[in-house]
């Protein structure tokens, strides 16, 4: 048990550290064009776009959103926004009502409760856009985005480029939980970057992804069976041979929840819903003819699991079981630790220094340092300097963070493994 | 509802096969073969390396190893012979002497070579290599504590001794050995406690014999001043046995 515990672990460490490897190698192989790419802000042409926003209960952030709408640097008379009132029961639909009152660009769909995928499927079909973009009711696009994602797509030019994603922060963090998750997407801004060199995208955030209609028409729309269409419908395009592009300096800025609970419940939902799109489209696993999505993104994913499961086992065996047994040790002692606090003497000699288990450590180590690395360049990436959010989310980031997510990550497998289904 | 539900299903399946249908060849798809390769050969450098610096420092390791048991043995041999003489001449002027060096031979009995026991049982080390190094633990403890009782007896010593059976498999017994390293800590070089694990009576006949020598049954039990006590002792009981064998300790008040 033991001899296999310890196998187990190595394998764990191989198997991180060889995609962290694979990912700054990649980031090198772009290095250059990392650092001079700067998104035009003059595509060649202007052509109408449609905006869809789908709301349910959205009272609280829906006017910033549109707000940020009649704020986008684009000729008004080449916009279109469906604004879909998903039947709130909250007073959504008034907010809405009467902003976009004179406002001829905005028009609002109200219907019974459907879903988002559903709504947006309503306000697709009559989206005459050669493009389109949805904004969640709870996100703020950047006045310049839309122009930086068309420049994109005309600088590719490339009819079978399907999707263009933005570069997600999220807004104004306040509480240590949302600067933690501030932290967390200047990360994935990084890694969706790199990611996007090799073709590998596979979530068009619900934030302002850039779609081009003629192809998602074509594909059938957004899945409304799936509780995260944005993975669907990624996965979807990337199984069609259809090319996803993240522009990376295309800002939007989120509502990240507030409170664990929330947040429990929107992971719960991401995680699950990747789960169920991983193995909806399994087919592409390990399959060359996706190249690098098949042969890395895929195993990634699925290997993703794996290793949170096998992290958060180790987790308990190394972290939780003695720290229990330290609790009950104070308990023993009552808590009374003067006594060992004044006969501890620090003796740093080197047998103590050699006790330290060299092998296990160094590739911990490693696998921090280019943690790390990735960390810092994400910051320069998304032109954000590391003390904005202060020291102290630090902390809970390298420390907790990744325990946490892989905990709410173990919980959904087991949830998908009893097969319940979850709604939206 | 039943009905339904299939003719949805079905006309999703029909919708797949249409979608499978227009799937087209892809027109940018590559592997980055390269580095899927370099990347698998920085990984095994990083291994190896980690490895590699792993070996020499456990050359090292066993070299201090060996230090630290030969500094045991001359340490012991110098108490034996410190008690032999003092026996031989009943000279009782020895006996601060004997009381000093004892303590000191105990302390770094605890300091080192619990140390080496660590070090052995964190290892992958080969099993008769570290069931060598548990014996003369055991054994080195329990000569620690022959002496320390005799010369107790002998000058009057104001130490209480204490044989402490543990396993590694009982549950509670960290939690013992707690308790036993807090009044170690509370009480200094009055308190010396001698750790002995059951689980090499198999191979350690000495410890066989002191086992049936106190009756032992159940883990951990706990001998001081030759009185036994059973299961785990707590800390205000243990508190008032140690008091009653001390002579004017402030820690009693």
């Amino acid at each position: 048990m033991d001899l296999l515990f310890n196998i187990l672990l190595w394998v764990v460490y191989a198997i991180s550290l060889y995609f962290s490897v694979f990912l700054v190698l990649v980031y090198f192989d772009n290095h250059n064009l990392f650092k001079k790419e700067r998104s035009s802000l003059n595509p060649k042409e202007e052509p109408l776009v449609t905006i869809i926003v789908p709301a349910y209960n959205e009272q609280k952030t829906i006017l910033k959103t549109l707000k940020s709408i009649e704020n986008i640097d684009y000729p008004k008379e080449n916009l279109e926004v469906f604004v879909i009132d998903d039947g709130s029961k909250d007073k959504t639909k008034e907010i809405i009502t009467d902003y976009i009152k004179n406002k001829s660009q905005f028009r609002l769909i109200s219907h019974k409760n459907m879903g988002k995928a559903a709504s947006m499927n309503k306000a697709l079909s009559k989206a005459k856009g050669e493009f389109f973009a949805c904004l969640d009711a709870d996100s703020f696009v950047d006045p310049q985005t839309l122009k930086k994602m068309l420049s994109q797509y005309y600088n590719e030019d490339n009819p079978n480029l399907a999707i263009i994603t933005p570069a997600m922060k999220v807004d104004t963090p306040k509480n240590l939980l949302q600067k933690v998750q501030w932290l967390e997407y200047l990360v994935i801004i990084l890694v969706a970057r790199i990611t996007s060199q090799l073709d590998s995208l596979y979530v068009a955030p619900g934030p302002f992804s850039l779609y081009r209609t003629s192809i998602i028409k074509k594909l059938g729309g957004f899945d409304p069976t799936n509780i995260t269409e944005d993975q669907e419908i990624a996965y979807r395009v990337q199984k069609h041979n259809y090319q996803i592009k993240q522009c990376f300096d295309g800002y939007v800025h989120t509502t990240a929840p507030k409170k664990l609970k929330p947040f429990y419940k929107q992971r719960r939902r991401w995680y699950l819903g990747s789960i169920k799109c991983v193995n909806q489209y399994k087919s592409m696993i390990a399959n060359k003819k996706y190249g690098d999505f098949g042969l890395m993104q895929m195993i990634k994913n699925v290997a993703g699991y794996l290793l949170a499961i096998a992290g958060i086992t180790f987790a308990f065996y190394l972290i939780f079981l003695p720290a229990l047994n330290w609790l009950k040790n104070l308990i023993m002692i009552k808590f009374n630790v003067f006594p060992y606090l004044s006969s501890w003497k620090l003796n740093l000699n080197l047998l103590n220094l050699l006790l330290i288990d060299f092998r296990k450590s160094s590739l911990i180590v490693f696998i921090f340092i280019i943690g790390f690395f990735l960390f810092y360049q994400a910051h320069r990436n998304a032109n954000e300097k590391m003390t904005k959010a202060g020291f102290i989310p630090l902390i809970p980031y390298f420390a907790f963070y990744y325990l946490l997510k892989g905990i709410i990550l173990l919980l959904s497998l087991f949830e998908f493994a009893r097969g319940k289904k979850l709604k939206w | 509802m039943v009905a339904k539900k299939q003719s949805i299903k079905t006309e999703r399946k029909n919708e797949k096969i249409k979608e499978d249908s227009e799937t087209q060849e892809s027109t940018f798809r590559k592997i980055s073969k390269d580095k899927y390769v370099v990347a698998g050969i920085i990984t095994l450098l990083i291994f190896s390396l980690g490895i590699t610096l792993g070996f020499i420092i456990e050359d090292y390791r066993y070299n201090l190893i060996e230090e630290v048991n030969m500094n045991q043995d001359i340490n012991y041999l110098s108490l034996q012979m410190q008690y032999l003489f003092l026996t031989s001449f009943s000279n009782l002027d020895n006996c601060p002497m004997i009381s000093a060096t004892l303590k000191a031979a105990v302390t770094d009995l605890e300091e080192s070579l619990s140390k080496v026991i660590a070090y052995e049982e964190e290892q992958e080390v080969s099993e008769i290599r570290r069931e060598l190094v548990m014996r003369r633990y055991a054994l080195d403890n329990l000569r620690y504590w022959l002496l320390a009782v005799e010369s107790k007896q002998k000058c009057n010593l104001d130490i209480v001794p204490i044989i402490y059976f543990y396993s590694t498999k009982c549950p509670s017994c960290p939690n013992q050995g707690t308790v036993l390293t807090f009044f170690k800590n509370k009480f200094g070089e009055r308190v010396l406690v001698f750790p002995i694990n059951t689980e090499l009576k198999q191979q350690e006949p000495m410890i066989e014999i002191i086992m049936s020598q106190f009756d032992i049954e159940k883990l951990p039990t706990t001998i001081v001043n030759n009185k036994k006590y059973e299961g785990v002792v707590g800390q205000d009981q243990l508190q008032e046995i140690i008091c009653s064998h001390l002579n004017n300790a402030a820690e009693c008040q």
